[in-house]
């Protein structure tokens, strides 16, 4: 007999064996997708306002999500995702069980055939269930209206992709199940296979980002972004999230690996490590040591989040590096007396953890202080983070990638940049010194708190990234060259490098949303454009500082119109300009001082305003919570007193006061930011103490709410208010 | 014929078989004999595939056992503990040794199910440990192999059962040649099927022997001498134990019979009678010979 025709043989009877597995599967992918589409298809009914045809497209675009590959119905990835760890045991646990090994191992049939059928088992039988499950799916779809040939492309590419991702999941169990010989060795082997690699990487990035001031959180490190990827969990949401040609290249190659892989160690397995935690001696370091180093590091990490004190890190790390090591003795021995088992091995783990922690906690590489020598460096690009809201789904730059601008915005002179690193890392370094006080003083002689994230591009080609915080009071000139930089503004600002024919796409959009179109000729359109294009490039910080926008004006090409409408719900027949998700990133700021916009604007029949006057106000009501006063030393002693359970809610510690007199609302109107445009600056420093609501008259939205700028709240109010905070206290005392 | 060079296999510090060098040739019944522990399975396993040997090497006809599936398809392997797939019938189990064993009877096994008075549909988890046995012996006879490796089968058959199965390897030795290696640790059980017995002893082999050459080499003698006669008297007997109740000796002796015979003769005892020795008085005695409290290893 040839040894294709016993695989086939031995797959049938090793098929005839897995029946439960497939009855199993059967049952649940049964309900998860002819079950659910039989249910909903049905619903969607003809209506006086929703034809049939329309019905029809969204019962396709219902099959087609429920059996394509997309996180719109996750529910057959994590039913594969189960299904391939239950197969990952079955079809492997014999080796697991001396009896089952010694019954296979003494039959006249190779063991790499042995390993080929249980393989093959593992995959043809749920992809036989799912495959029929598809079927009675587009069945079930095609007794509601839907073609199967309309979705079939899409139940083919899911069918595979879901196949393929099984199979990823499924080798990395059978990998753990080699390794190990006990089923519950296994389990926790392919646990630590899932989720090690994401851990270490996480883990790194907590250490940076709690020991290092200046770690920017979006380095493209490739080590920690490869160490994400090494796990089938995270390949799977990495996938969902977006699925390209090279992700599926790399997940198939990732399957040949560790499938070759698997076959080796199956070979090389000992039919004796049946019943025992491990099946190699050698692995039992390999998996044990990095182990105990990340137990060790994330102990340390854990207490540090309690209590950030260099005794409590420590001992946080000693504990998990004690403790995982003798938990892991534990199980290879199965001896609890076992636990302190190499103690040398435990010896340098603690060593090398307690290194790795220590260069972390003192900096000991000057991670925080590194600035690279002017010559070092190629170019330089900062962001300033103060226009968030040009990344919200621009499809000019790629969507969700706040670091795009550190990627496009190129300074060839670094001067400046390292100009204002320096100063950052003076306020840094007087931070550190003075403690509290240093902060206050500074807080006391500046306003203007930066986030910058720089990115260093040097001439060996390597990228530095670092983040500072920093009052950029003192270099605000310097700040205000590199943001008035026209390379630099125009790869901030995609719309600054607009041609004239987006101009027929212009929208300018008021206060309350309310969206003007412009009256007029292209070629006044244009003028809107060009001007804008001109002002904005000439704004500054400086000037950002003492102006808020009033309007927006919607800038984008017709090319990315077309892109978004493609991917949005064609069904919503409202307006393009309503779809704030899709084109929040297109509409930029327009403030007072851009005369020559708003003149042109104003040419093209725009009616700009000013949300409220202070006629157009009803009343404006403060609240915030106490002290108000910053000298008050006994308010904040009396804010700890509050612990005790002495009120109700938190609301009975709320200061609140209504303005209705007109002199009291034009001072607070000077003295205050209305959210609804405000934000889009993110130059104006808010006093977060003081809530307020703006009631309007008159119909429509009758109310808007906004803060005060820092410092700039007015003596009225906060006399006002701590008074109010000091009668609570007294209350709640004598209560 | 099965060969045995240095065989070694070590688990961790534990040497569970030390450098056994042992022949088992066809057509005979070969008993492995043993305590628990002893190695008499981890030789089987090793014989049969399962564990890799760590020193030496195990043959069949010259040809290495190790992953070597035409070599493997000569043998049938009953373990101590045999697996039964779960919810298996006798006649499921018959249908997945046939795509193993191209060669497997399926006629006969029906008949040998009927004969045992086994149900072919009924599920195996059912079955007593006995008839589980009988089962596992039914496919092993049926898979119509060369060797047939049986790890302390005859445990848990009733008297009737083992004779059975003994007229059955007796009858597939004669008409095909079967070799059967049967391993156990109880000598009583083996003394009328084996032809070949080897000791085994905390993983080394301590004899290897036909049992026809032990039998014939060594004899019981009960005799009454005359008054003032006594054994070491009786010149030219190799006296290996020597138990007296009376006036009644108990000779245990070295040597052929008419040897013996001739020696007994000349002092002309009042009485004296051969008795054959059982397979467990032969091993006593050969091991304490060598130097071991056999009562302590085997019974």
């Amino acid at each position: 007999m040839t040894s294709k025709h016993l695989y086939f043989k031995l797959l049938r009877e090793d098929a005839k064996r897995k029946l439960w597995a497939a009855a199993l599967l059967g049952l649940a992918f049964f309900f998860s997708l002819p079950v659910p589409l039989a249910m909903v298809l049905p619903s969607y009914q003809v209506t006086e306002y929703v034809t049939l045809a329309q019905i029809i497209l969204r019962r396709t675009n219902n099959v087609r999500m429920m059996l394509g590959f997309n996180e719109g119905y996750p529910m057959v990835v994590v039913l594969m995702f189960f299904a391939a760890a239950v197969m990952g045991i079955a079809t492997f646990s014999y080796l697991h069980n001396k009896k089952q090994i010694d019954f296979y191992h003494s039959l006249p049939v190779k063991r790499s055939l042995w390993f080929l059928v249980n393989l093959s088992t593992g995959v043809f039988l749920p992809a036989a269930i799912y495959l029929v499950t598809i079927v009675l799916s587009l069945i079930v779809g095609a007794v509601n209206g839907v073609l199967p040939g309309l979705v079939l492309k899409t139940a083919a590419s899911g069918f595979l992709l879901n196949m393929l991702y099984y199979t990823l999941t499924y080798i990395t169990v059978v990998l753990a199940m080699m390794l190990t010989g006990t089923k519950i060795a296994a389990i926790l082997g392919s646990a630590v296979f899932f989720c090690f690699f994401p851990a270490v990487s996480v883990l790194s990035q907590t250490y940076y980002s709690a020991f290092f001031q200046t770690y920017y959180s979006g380095t493209p490190d490739i080590l920690s972004r490869t160490l994400l990827k090494l796990s089938p969990i995270a390949a799977i949401a990495l996938a969902m999230e977006e699925l390209n040609p090279m992700r599926i290249i790399s997940v198939t190659a990732a399957i040949l690996l560790l499938g070759m892989f698997a076959f080796f160690l199956y070979q090389k397995r000992p039919s004796e490590a049946a019943g025992k935690t491990m099946a190699f001696n050698t692995s039992k370091v390999i998996i044990k040591v990095p182990l105990v180093l990340v137990f060790g590091t994330a102990g340390a990490m854990f207490f540090y989040s309690i209590e950030p004190s260099l005794g409590w890190t420590i001992f946080g790390n000693i504990v998990g590096v004690v403790l995982s090591h003798c938990i892991i003795e534990v199980i290879y021995w199965g001896d609890f007396k076992k636990l302190f088992s190499h103690e040398k091995t435990l010896a340098a783990c603690l060593a090398v953890s307690l290194a790795v922690l220590l260069s972390f906690y003192f900096d000991l590489f000057k991670f925080d202080a590194y600035v690279p020598e002017e010559s070092q460096i190629a170019y330089a690009s900062v962001d300033f983070n103060k226009d968030s809201w040009v990344y919200s789904r621009n499809f000019d730059r790629e969507m969700y990638t706040p670091d795009s601008i550190l990627q496009q915005a190129r300074l060839e002179d670094s001067a400046d940049v390292l100009a204002l690193v320096n100063e950052a890392l003076r306020q840094m370094e007087v931070e550190e010194q003075e403690g509290d006080t240093g902060r206050k003083r500074l807080e006391g002689e500046y306003r203007h708190r930066f986030r910058m994230d720089v990115c260093y591009t040097l001439k060996n080609h390597r990228k530095v990234y670092r983040s500072y915080a920093l009052y950029m009071d003192p270099v605000m000139e310097t700040a205000d060259r590199i943001y008035t930089d026209a390379a630099y503004k125009q790869a901030l600002y995609p719309g600054l490098c607009l041609d004239e024919s987006a101009a027929e796409n212009i929208v300018y959009r008021g206060w309350n949303d309310n969206i003007q179109h412009l009256d007029g000729s292209q070629q006044q359109w244009a003028a809107v454009l060009k001007v804008y294009q001109e002002e904005m490039a000439a704004m500054s910080f400086s000037r950002r500082i003492k102006e808020n926008p009033f309007g927006d004006l919607m800038l984008i090409s017709t090319e990315n119109i077309q892109k978004i409408e493609e991917l949005r719900d064609t069904d919503d027949k409202e307006p393009i300009h309503y779809q704030w998700g899709w084109y929040d990133g297109y509409f930029y700021p327009i403030y007072p001082s851009f005369v020559k916009t708003i003149q042109a604007l104003e040419d093209c029949g725009v009616e700009m305003k000013e949300l409220v006057s202070a006629e157009d106000v009803e009343d404006i009501t403060i609240s915030g919570y106490g002290p108000f006063d910053e000298e008050d030393e006994e308010g904040d002693f009396a804010a700890a007193e509050w612990t005790k359970p002495v009120y109700e809610d938190d609301d009975d510690l709320l200061c609140q006061k209504t303005y209705d007199q007109i002199e009291d609302i034009e001072k607070i109107l000077s003295a205050c930011v209305i959210d609804e445009k405000g934000w889009r600056n993110g130059m104006t420093g808010i006093d977060g103490q003081y809530n307020l609501v703006i009631r309007v008259k008159g119909k429509g939205r009758n109310q808007v709410s906004g803060n005060f700028r820092i410092k700039e709240v007015p003596e009225f109010v906060v006399r006002d208010f701590v008074a109010l905070d000091k009668e609570l206290r007294e209350k709640y005392r004598a209560e | 014929m099965i060969k045995a060079e240095k065989l070694t296999k070590r688990f961790d510090d534990i040497v569970a078989v030390d450098h056994i060098t042992a022949e088992i040739k066809e057509g005979c019944v070969f008993g492995l004999i043993g305590t628990n522990g002893s190695g008499k399975s981890t030789f089987l396993r090793m014989a049969s595939g399962i564990l890799k040997p760590d020193e030496g090497s195990i043959t069949i006809d010259g040809e290495e056992i190790w992953e070597n599936p035409s070599v493997k398809a000569r043998y049938f392997y009953i373990s101590d503990d045999q697996h039964f797939f779960p919810n298996s019938t006798p006649q499921e189990l018959m249908q997945f040794y046939r795509c193993i064993y191209p060669a497997f009877d399926e006629k006969r096994f029906y008949s040998l199910l009927e004969n045992f008075g086994l149900k072919k549909d009924r599920k195996i988890n059912t079955f007593s440990k006995g008839m589980k046995k009988q089962v596992s012996v039914i496919c092993g006879i049926c898979a119509g192999t060369d060797y047939i490796f049986c790890d302390e089968t005859f445990d848990g058959l009733d008297p009737v059962m083992r004779q059975t199965v003994k007229s059955l390897f007796a009858r597939d030795m004669e008409e095909r040649n079967l070799t059967p290696i049967i391993a156990s640790h109880n000598l009583r059980e083996l003394e009328d099927i084996c032809d070949h017995v080897g000791l085994l002893h905390r993983g080394g082999i301590l004899l290897s022997r036909e049992l026809d050459d032990m039998k014939l080499n060594i004899h019981k003698i009960q005799c009454v001498l005359k008054p003032g006669i006594t054994p070491k008297d009786i010149v030219e007997l190799d006296i290996v134990k020597q138990e007296q109740v009376g006036s009644l000796y108990t000779l245990t002796v070295r040597g052929n019979q008419e040897e013996i015979m001739r020696s007994m003769e000349l002092v002309e005892p009042v009485f004296y009678e051969l008795i054959p020795l059982s397979l467990e008085e032969i091993f006593i005695s050969e091991t304490e010979v060598a130097g071991y409290d056999i009562k302590a290893l085997i019974l």
